[in-house]
This record gives structure tokens, C-alpha cells and sequence, in this order.
């Protein structure tokens, strides 16, 4: 360690400690206590009712928490191969040219900083039968209107923003791991007269398998707790609740039908399975390290 | 140089810091932040008193501006009191926001809030105050208010809380020039209504605006209604249901099949919905007093009640109306010696004759005793000729059910109206879940 002295350490690590204690883990915990009580009603102040393993037994035999999860699994498996698949496509392009590749960094980024909320509402008029930009767009071509959150196309037409809005954060990490790798790799590899794909699939790919790692566990529990677009585009799950993720199940439960105790059990839910989720995507995507 | 950027953006995060600080700090701070969420109690030599308010004059909502002019005269009238006002159309998420500030110690000290149902639980924790204990020490509180108005005020436990300012009514609003356009009647009853449907659906104009994904409210209680009939649309469903209930359910589905709903119904928002109605893209639209105030050419615009489906029970002229909001004091204001005075002036010039001929002049009746206002279109006079002629005035399913068992109907209409589960099925459902 470079102090000698390490009090000052404890005296600047403490502050953050009780922040975290008080606004991140008393919360955590006094929710996990809140899945075993029926608290109906927001303003139930904990005066709930005990009933053990009622509420996760509840999530068996739940329609909302099957067609939530199967959604959630469609979104993950959008955002692995779509969100990070697309960035890294584009990530191993932007990283091959020379000039511009400040401008395709900004432009791929811009999605990620606009509010969520804009993008839904943008989308959601979008998406709107009489009038909005995409039938507009469908009848001056002389088509016919398409209904765009009809019961089968509704999760894809609200996963589409979703996975488009962070290509641009995944990308921006690639591309500075691909930045990172030292160029003098490169130029050897040149002598040997490893280019193009098979210079993309044996160097590239192996030196940033971390970075890759990284993104796809972030891409993974984000969709998993997945709630602000969704809910604007499609709000209650529209239509017919066939749209809802388990984030949007869980504020419609603990928000609107105030089904507390019960809300309270989906996000612990929600935690176990991201914990589970990324714990074995870890596991299964352990590469040894390269060293150079 | 970096140094001393370094050195000014570290004060300027501190200083933001401190300003968020909600204790009375002996440091003077620079300005008064726009923190309205806590209120502030300043130092005692100037016996100022901030006011917390909360209500649903705000947005969309027609008495907005009127609203917050009140408030502008009443701070230059008391220049003692300060008032935060937080306001926000009134939908499920900002009921949700309601309930969670009096739940986390975030009470406001005045807010307009409806009764019935979603005030169950703020009674239930003594976080409002009632009216006969507020007139123990304010014997004139709430006096101009008519008998009538706060009959509706009464809850569960036979006290009164909130003070009413008007009352709304329901009904089905229609676009008078595109009925002339096309030479429809006005759906005074049944069979005129479904011919409307039909004769619309094939000129490409939405017989009716509608969205089941958000806001199918008014529609399930005007089915039942129309089925049922007042006695039983008014059973608050413990142990079973009445049969009119799935009789009503049903139509969902017959008015689905006969094109009467936009063919997004299922996704649409009801904002989006209201508008194609104001912008005479619809023709009809199904909904509460509120609506008039964003109608575009009011004189093109009628109301009336939804009329008696056929082998129905309701008398034609029946409506659902009544007074669901009023302004409660919070138990928090009441017991601060500085805040409940002037919580109950504010109550008191929001509610007196004045404010409520303001507050009524865009919708729905008066809750005292006040002459009507000059200048109505041809849709308020229909509206206020609606709700004098009603036999019955029934509140809302949704003041009576618990909120579980209601959200669970609003979120099952969709499948209903396609077939995918019957009403029996979800009636049941609801049954259960009505604690």
C-alpha cells in the first residue's frame, strides 16, 4: 500500500459507507422483509399482514409473471445479440478507419444521452395507428396502415428502442478496449500477413474478450430491470399486458394495483435471477487472461 | 490553472450540497432554493409560513390557470404565508405519488385528493383531518358548502374530510357536426347509438374514441350501468357479483366486433384518444366534465348520458356523476401551531363562493350555492342540463372497489373485448380480490 498510515483511509471511506448503508441497503433489506407481508395500499406503512412464502408461491401460478419473464428473456437475448453484436460490428469498423472516428463516436452516442422518456414518446407516436410517422410513411407509399402494437408485434416494435438507445454506450466501451490494444500486435501481425477477418477473429477478438465480457453482463442485467422505455411506449404492459418485463410489472404492481408485499417478492425476483444470471454468464465466458 | 478550475467546481458542488440541506441552518444561504418538497420554516422574527400544496390543477387539467391565480392572490392577500404548490394532472401514477408522500413522512399540507376508495387508506392512518374536528376550533370551516355536496363527502367511518368544490358527471360527449354531416341522430338511445357505429366505421371516421390500455374506465361503468341500471350498478361486489355486471362486460366485446373503437384501442394512449375526439377524427368519446375545457369549438359539441342497453335495466336518463375530490388538511399541518391557521385560510379562500364559481365554470356543478356563470358554450349547458334532469346520480365502481380488484378489471378489458376471457372469468377475480 503507499500510506503508511492508513486512519486517513477509513476517515474518507466512511462517509460513502453510511450513504450506501442507509440509502442503498436498509432499503434492500427492509424489502426483502416486505416480500413475506401483504401490505395492500402505498400508504400501509408496514402495517402489513405476515404470510411467509404466500407471495412467491403467488408467482407460480401468476399469467403477468410468466409473459414478464418471457419477455425479459426476449429483451436479453436482443440485447446480446443486437445491442452488443451491433456494437461491436460497429466498434471494429469505426476502430479500422482513420479520420472521423471522433464524429462516428459522438453520433453512435447521441441515442444515450436523450431522456428515455423522450425516445418512448417519440416512439409511441410513432407506433400510433391513425396518424403516426410510421403509417404516414406506409400510406404515402401507397400501403396499407399496419398495426404496429398488435398482440404479435407489439414486444418487438417495444424492445426496438430499448436495444437501439444503448448501442451507442456498448460501443463507446469497445471501441476503447480495441483503442487499447497496442499497435506494435498489429504490425507483427501484418508481417505474419494476418488481415482482415482472420486478423478481427484472432487478435481482436481474444485481447477485448474482457471488455465483451463486461458489456455483455451489463447489456444482460440491464434488460432484466428494463422499465422506463418500455413504460412510455406501452404503458401497463399494452397491449393487454402482453409487453410487460419484470421492471414494469413490478412498478405496476407495487404503483398502481399497490399490491406491495407482492411487488416487493418480484424484485427480489429481479435480484436473484440477475445475480444468478451474471454469475453464470461469468463463469461460462472465463477465458484466461492474455498477457502482452 | 487546472488547479483552481478543480478548486471552484469542488465549492460549487459543496455549496449545491448545502442548499439541498432541509434543516434551518444558523448559516445564511444564498437564496431560497426551489425545493419545494419540505417545507421551510425561517427564523422566528419574521413568522413566515410555507405552505405545502398538492392538487390536480395542473397540466392538462382546465382549471389550471385559474388555479394558480388563486393562489397568486391569495399569497399577495396573506404576505405572511408562502405557497409551494406542486400540481399534476390527475391520473393512477400521480394518485401513486399522493400515497407515497404521506407513506415515506413527505406530507403535504393541503391536498386535493379524491374520496371513496383511494382515500381508504389515508384515513385509515390518521393522516387527514377530519371536517368535525378541524369546526370544533373553526366553527365556519366549510360552511357555504351545500348539504348535498357534502353528503357525497361522507366515508366510511360516517365523518366528512375533504371540502368539495364541484362535482363531475359523465357522459358521452359528441362531435354534433359530423352526426349532421353524415345525417345520424344524436344516440339517444340504443339502436341509434349502434347505427352511429356502423354509419362511421364506413366513412373511415372512429365512431368511438377509446383507449384499453390506459383509460377504459368510463366504459366499464357505463356498460354495467346500461345493463345493470342504477341499483346495480351501485353493489359493491363482496361475495358475488350481479349477472348485469357480465351482461355489461359483454358489450365490450359486441362494440369491438362492430369496428366501434379505434383499431389500436388496445395500445393507444388517452391523450392521443381525447385528441383525435377534439380534432373530430372520432366521433364520439365517452368520458367526465373535465374533457371541455381542451375542446376546440365547444358550440360543435354535445353531451348526453349513455343511453339503456337493450333488456337493460337503467333509466335513460341516469348518469354517473357526483363529487369525488376536495381538499383535505393533512394531520401534519393540523398539529404544526404555525401551519394550521394558515392551512385552513387557504382551504377556505379556495372554497368560498368565489373560487368555486371559478372552479365550476369550466366543469361540472357547484359545491356551494353560486349563480350560474355568463359566457357557457353550447356543451357546458348540455353538460349542467344532463346532470339537473339525472334520476339518479351514482358514483363511480372505482370509489367502492379496493384498488387491487379494480386495477385487475381495467387491465382485463383488452382480452375481454377480444374474446380471450369471458367476464364471468374475471368478475370472479375481481370478487376475490375486493377485500
Amino acid at each position: 500500500m503507499l500510506y503508511r498510515d492508513k486512519k486517513p483511509l477509513i476517515v474518507f471511506i466512511i462517509p460513502s459507507l453510511v450513504i450506501l448503508g442507509v440509502f442503498l441497503y436498509y432499503p434492500f433489506v427492509q424489502n426483502i422483509i416486505n416480500s413475506f407481508y401483504d401490505i395492500s395500499g402505498l400508504a400501509a406503512l408496514g402495517g402489513g399482514k405476515y404470510v411467509g412464502l404466500e407471495n412467491f408461491r403467488k408467482m407460480f401460478t401468476d399469467p403477468g409473471i410468466r409473459q414478464s419473464l418471457k419477455n425479459t428473456l426476449y429483451m436479453m437475448f436482443f440485447a446480446v445479440f443486437f445491442q452488443v453484436g451491433t456494437a461491436l460490428i460497429l466498434a471494429l469498423m469505426v476502430d479500422s478507419i482513420t479520420k472521423g472516428a471522433q464524429f462516428f463516436r459522438t453520433v453512435f452516442f447521441f441515442p444515450v444521452v436523450i431522456s428515455a422518456t423522450a425516445i418512448g414518446l417519440m416512439f409511441n407516436l410513432f407506433y400510433s395507428y391513425n396518424g403516426g410517422l410510421f403509417n404516414q410513411i406506409l400510406l404515402k407509399l401507397g400501403m396499407e396502415r399496419v398495426l404496429w402494437l398488435s398482440d404479435e408485434l407489439a414486444i418487438y416494435m417495444v424492445s426496438l428502442p430499448v436495444i437501439w438507445q444503448y448501442v451507442g454506450f456498448y460501443f463507446v466501451i469497445l471501441l476503447t478496449g480495441l483503442n487499447g490494444i497496442p499497435q506494435d500486435i498489429f504490425e507483427y501481425a501484418l508481417l505474419d500477413g494476418v488481415t482482415g477477418i482472420r486478423k478481427t477473429w484472432y487478435i481482436s477478438l481474444p485481447l477485448i474478450w474482457d471488455v465483451i465480457k463486461v458489456c455483455l453482463i451489463l447489456a444482460i442485467t440491464g434488460s432484466l430491470k428494463v422499465f422506463d422505455l418500455p413504460w412510455v411506449v406501452a404503458p401497463n404492459g399494452a397491449p393487454k399486458g402482453l409487453t410487460h418485463f419484470l421492471g414494469t410489472y413490478m412498478y405496476f404492481k407495487t404503483f398502481i394495483s399497490q399490491s406491495v408485499g407482492y411487488g416487493a417478492a418480484i424484485s427480489v425476483l429481479i435480484v436473484v435471477l440477475g445475480l444468478v444470471v451474471s454469475f453464470t454468464v461469468n463463469k461460462v465466458l472465463r477465458r484466461d487472461p492474455i498477457v502482452y | 490553472m487546472r488547479k483552481l478550475l478543480a478548486i471552484v467546481l469542488i465549492i460549487a458542488m459543496s455549496i449545491s450540497l448545502l442548499s439541498a440541506c432541509n434543516k434551518a441552518k444558523p448559516v445564511d444561504e444564498p437564496t431560497p432554493t426551489p425545493d419545494a418538497s419540505t417545507p421551510k420554516t425561517e427564523e422566528p422574527q419574521q413568522k413566515t409560513v410555507t405552505l405545502r400544496t398538492v392538487s390536480m390543477f395542473g397540466g392538462t387539467d382546465p382549471s389550471a390557470a385559474d388555479y394558480q391565480q388563486l393562489i397568486a392572490n391569495f399569497m399577495k392577500e396573506n404576505s405572511n404565508i408562502v405557497i409551494n404548490d406542486e400540481s399534476a394532472t390527475a391520473d393512477e401514477t400521480w394518485k401513486a405519488r399522493v400515497t407515497t408522500d404521506f407513506s415515506s413522512g413527505n406530507d403535504p399540507d393541503v391536498v386535493f385528493y379524491f374520496t371513496g376508495a383511494d382515500a381508504v387508506q389515508l384515513i385509515e392512518t390518521g393522516k387527514v383531518v377530519s371536517i368535525e374536528e378541524i369546526r370544533e376550533v373553526y366553527p365556519d370551516y366549510a360552511s357555504n358548502i351545500t348539504e348535498a355536496a357534502m353528503s357525497f363527502m361522507k366515508e366510511f367511518d360516517g365523518k366528512h374530510y375533504a371540502v368539495p368544490i364541484r362535482g363531475f358527471y359523465e357522459g358521452l360527449f359528441c362531435n354534433t357536426d359530423l352526426f349532421e354531416q353524415y345525417g345520424l341522430e344524436l344516440p339517444t338511445d340504443w339502436e341509434k347509438l349502434e347505427t352511429a357505429i356502423k354509419k362511421f366505421k364506413e366513412v373511415g371516421i372512429v365512431p368511438i374514441a377509446a383507449s384499453f390500455s390506459d383509460v377504459p374506465h368510463y366504459w366499464i361503468e357505463h356498460f354495467i350501468y346500461a345493463v345493470g341500471g342504477y341499483e346495480d350498478h351501485k353493489v359493491n361486489p363482496k361475495d358475488t357479483y350481479p349477472e348485469s355486471w357480465a351482461e355489461g362486460l359483454r358489450w365490450f366485446k359486441k362494440f369491438k366486433d362492430m369496428g366501434a373503437f379505434p383499431v389500436d384501442v388496445n395500445a393507444t394512449k388517452n391523450d392521443i384518444t381525447t385528441n383525435m375526439f377534439y380534432d373530430k377524427q372520432a366521433a364520439m368519446i365517452l368520458d367526465g366534465s373535465w374533457i371541455v375545457g381542451g375542446i376546440k369549438d365547444p358550440d360543435t359539441v354535445t353531451v348526453l348520458p349513455v343511453p339503456c342497453a337493450p333488456g337493460g335495466k337503467k333509466d335513460p336518463s341516469d348518469i354517473i356523476g357526483g363529487f369525488s375530490t376536495g381538499f383535505y388538511i393533512s394531520r401534519k399541518a393540523w398539529d404544526d401551531p404555525d401551519k394550521r391557521d394558515a392551512a385552513v385560510k387557504f382551504v377556505q379562500y379556495m372554497t368560498s363562493n368565489e373560487a368555486i364559481s371559478l372552479f365550476a365554470k369550466v366543469a361540472g356543478a357547484p359545491a356551494a350555492d353560486v349563480p350560474s356563470p355568463e359566457g357557457m358554450t353550447a356543451v357546458m349547458e348540455a353538460g349542467i342540463k344532463m346532470g339537473g334532469q339525472a334520476k339518479n346520480i351514482d358514483m363511480p365502481i372505482d370509489s367502492r372497489l379496493s384498488k387491487e380488484a379494480w386495477t385487475f378489471l381495467v387491465s382485463s378489458i383488452g382480452s375481454i373485448a377480444d374474446g380471450q376471457v369471458t367476464p364471468e372469468e374475471v368478475l370472479q377475480e375481481v370478487v376475490n380480490k375486493n377485500k
